[in-house]
């Protein structure tokens, strides 16, 4: 007990002494320590002014080319503006033909796009998952295993798009051919408005499920120590079991961080609609970032697809809020909640 | 001076660029690539936003593109340099130089161009095969819509062995988009459109006949492949296999066809059957070079445009690049169209050639994507016919119904 207050007492210590070498990084606290706060030295300046013409070329890309965007949509976003004619305000006409139902393909579009990632994500994060539980593995080959798991990624997006174009082909493809030798009637996949969306899903995980996830569970994997897994044996437990109540755990807060970023990955689906099937058959895979895209680059209603944007904008924004919070509940950090 | 084009990538655009450096030693001008799509053409108006678009540019009306860049103030009318330098516009194909009209001003030089789908490739050998005769002629008495059907349903031959589709060889290969439905509804006497741009008429009278002349083969007959869901080129590409008997497409194809076929079967085209009053069922589809609103140097700009449109600019569209583009009578004369064994047909068509009817809100590609959507869905069986045609028209009614922007 002594002692393990003792241990406790140097971590605490331990702590303390960490923060303050992080706050005596950071220039603020040394002023704060200091006591001349708000005294500036010249090499303090020098070293400030160095700093941000550092990042200037950032700064400049971020302030004209992003966040200028950013606000200006917002405005843009109450007006009719087909790009050409100054924009021209409509207080909320477009917003309400959004969420009235006026627009019939908006709900459509984002329901559509709300199936494709709740399909998806959970796939993807658990196919990375078992994939990086495999791959961590100390087994002759692995590095081999773990390239070719990782090359599907590294194809470029539209290349990878037609090359499934010509496996689900339902004519010339070889998966149709292969399930017509098992007596099977494949699918018409992307001329099928039942099997668009999968044949999408079936793509999106071939590229997502060896990738930069399975990369980032591999390294959270790897941060898991050993000793946990040598107490679990002790204690009797099995494969599984480890799995379950060590790894799983262990990596709650990675697989947050792949869920959350997976969301919004998925909600973002756009170029495989927009090259694969441009948002057919019948609509099946108009998604909404494929709507957006309609209306601002096809159509010219800029102000009506700054509109949709916004609201889409809100609903991540919203349902990223739901997710942080839920993590409380299963997330686990240092072995706490 | 600045020329956007994206049309034809290749030698075709160098060989213009270094020929008027010859006509105008001490014009320097850019070339610049755009992609032909809806790309390409947001790409022009953010640099007209920008007060930087090419002099030279490709608004094209088989795009619906345009009467909207007019309307919008990117391009200028060039009567007045027509009329300055005098320029002949009776050396062109009247149909073609029609299509540059609007408001009574013209707004292009009509660079390229074709007479759309209107014509039926067909496959020899498996006409033969089934047994079915190809009429001499396109004026022949068993020439008509009703017979193609009955000629597509005889082509169709199912599957016995082997793996793959249920279907060996298709009948037919058509569509449903623009492109395609508006000469099978001509064919009919009917319309997708009205003149003035503002009424959807593919529900009631010829139109209404011609796309049901098409579900029907699609859907009931299936005698189309994938209920059209390939498009143009992968009907071609299917044609070169011997699993497709017919396809709707047009004077393009007299060039690429062989090139598929590679000499497997004889290939034999027809334009579409007359129509009673004598017009080709053809939606013109041309080309159009523009000039910019804001060009500063409009006289170099309308020379060029003319360079471009002048025998020598539309033969080498067509000689380097393997276009079937017409727009001008001399151009056919050249041993490249008169040698070729199909392009004969496509000599007359250009007299009755019918010109395209446009949304009159400019809202074309809106309108196609309701059509083209709306025509799957019905296509794919997921509709019946009354409501899936009525879901249809209503949906493209309400794209006309919007106001102009």
């Amino acid at each position: 007990m002594a002692q393990a207050e003792h241990r406790g007492g140097n971590v605490a210590a331990d702590r303390d002494n960490r923060d303050l070498v992080d706050m005596a990084m950071s220039p603020a606290a040394v002023v704060a320590l200091r006591g001349d706060r708000g005294v500036w030295t010249t090499a303090r300046r020098r070293q400030a002014i160095e700093g941000y013409l550092y990042i200037a070329p950032w700064l400049i890309g971020f302030f004209f080319l992003t966040l200028g965007p950013f606000v200006a949509s917002i405005y843009i976003s109450f007006t009719s503006y087909p790009i050409l004619t100054a924009p021209k305000w409509v207080g909320l006409r477009n917003y309400v033909e959004a969420l009235s139902g006026t627009d019939e393909l908006f709900w459509p579009a984002l329901a559509k796009t709300f199936y494709f990632a709740v399909v998806s994500v959970p796939l993807g994060v658990v196919g990375s998952l078992l994939v990086a539980v495999l791959l961590n593995e100390k087994l002759h080959g692995t590095t081999v295993f773990r390239t070719l798991f990782y090359m599907p990624s590294l194809v470029p997006g539209v290349g990878a798009i037609l090359l499934w174009l010509y496996l689900l082909d339902p004519v010339y493809g070889p998966l149709n051919a292969f399930l017509q030798s098992l007596g099977i009637d494949g699918p018409l996949w992307f001329q099928s408005i039942e099997w668009a969306i999968p044949g999408l899903i079936i793509m999106a995980l071939w590229t997502g499920i060896g990738g930069s996830r399975m990369i980032i569970f591999l390294a959270g994997l790897q941060g898991v120590p050993e000793e946990l897994y040598d107490a679990a044996a002790i204690d009797g437990a099995g494969a599984w079991h480890r799995f379950r109540h060590v790894t799983v755990p262990m990596l709650t807060p990675v697989i947050f961080f792949n869920t959350v970023l997976g969301i919004i990955g998925a909600l973002h689906v756009f170029a495989t609609a927009f090259v694969a099937t441009q948002g057919g058959p019948a609509y099946a895979t108009w998604f909404i970032a494929l709507h957006i895209y309609n209306q601002a680059f096809r159509y010219f209603q800029m102000g009506y697809a700054s509109a949709l944007a916004w609201i889409f904008c809100v609903i991540l924004v919203a349902l990223t809020l739901v997710q942080i919070r839920l993590a409380r509940v299963w997330v686990y950090y240092g072995g706490e909640r | 001076m600045s020329w956007s084009n994206g049309y034809v990538t290749g030698k075709w655009p160098e060989l213009m660029v270094d020929n008027f450096k010859k006509i105008a030693p001490n014009v320097t001008l850019e070339h610049r690539v755009i992609t032909f799509d809806n790309a390409g053409y947001a790409k022009m108006y953010a640099e007209a936003a920008a007060g930087d678009m090419a002099d030279v540019v490709p608004f094209l009306p088989a795009h619906y593109q345009m009467w909207p860049a007019a309307h919008r103030g990117v391009i200028q009318p060039i009567d007045a340099y027509i009329a300055s330098d005098k320029w002949d516009l009776t050396q062109f194909f009247a149909p073609f130089v029609d299509q540059q009209r609007w408001q009574g001003k013209i707004w292009g030089t009509p660079g390229f161009g074709w007479t759309g789908h209107d014509a039926f490739i067909m496959n020899v050998k498996a006409f033969e095969e089934a047994g079915v005769s190809i009429p001499a002629s396109d004026t022949s008495p068993d020439w008509t819509m009703d017979k193609i059907y009955e000629m597509a349903v005889k082509l169709t031959k199912p599957r016995t062995s082997g793996t793959g589709d249920k279907i060996e060889r298709f009948g037919l290969q058509i569509g449903y988009t623009n492109i395609q439905i508006v000469p099978q509804a001509r064919a009919f006497m009917g319309e997708v459109l009205n003149k003035e741009g503002t009424k959807v008429l593919l529900g009631e009278g010829g139109g209404l006949k011609g796309a049901k002349w098409a579900y029907d083969l699609a859907v009931k007959e299936k005698a189309v492949p994938l209920a059209g869901g390939f498009t143009v080129g992968q009907g071609e590409t299917l044609f070169g296999l011997g699993r497709l008997a017919m396809y709707q497409g047009g004077s393009l194809e007299s060039f690429t066809v062989d090139k598929v076929v590679q000499d497997k079967f004889p290939v034999k085209m027809l334009l579409f059957p007359k129509r009673s009053d004598g017009g080709r069922p053809s939606q013109l589809r041309a080309g159009s070079w523009n000039m910019s609103a804001k060009t500063k140097s409009p006289a170099w700009t309308f020379e060029f445009m003319k360079y471009l449109s002048s025998k020598e600019g539309i033969l080498t569209f067509n000689t380097v690049s393997g276009n079937g583009s017409y727009t001008r009578p001399d151009v056919l004369e050249d041993p490249y169209f008169k040698t070729n064994k199909y392009f004969g047909l496509w000599k007359d068509a250009l007299a009755t050639a019918m010109q395209p009817h446009f949304p009159a809100n400019y809202r074309g590609t809106e309108m196609e994507d309701a059509m083209n959507n709306n025509q799957q869905a019905l296509w794919l069986g997921t509709a019946d016919w009354n409501e899936g045609i009525k879901k249809t028209v209503d949906a493209m009614q309400k794209v006309l119904d919007k106001p102009v922007e």
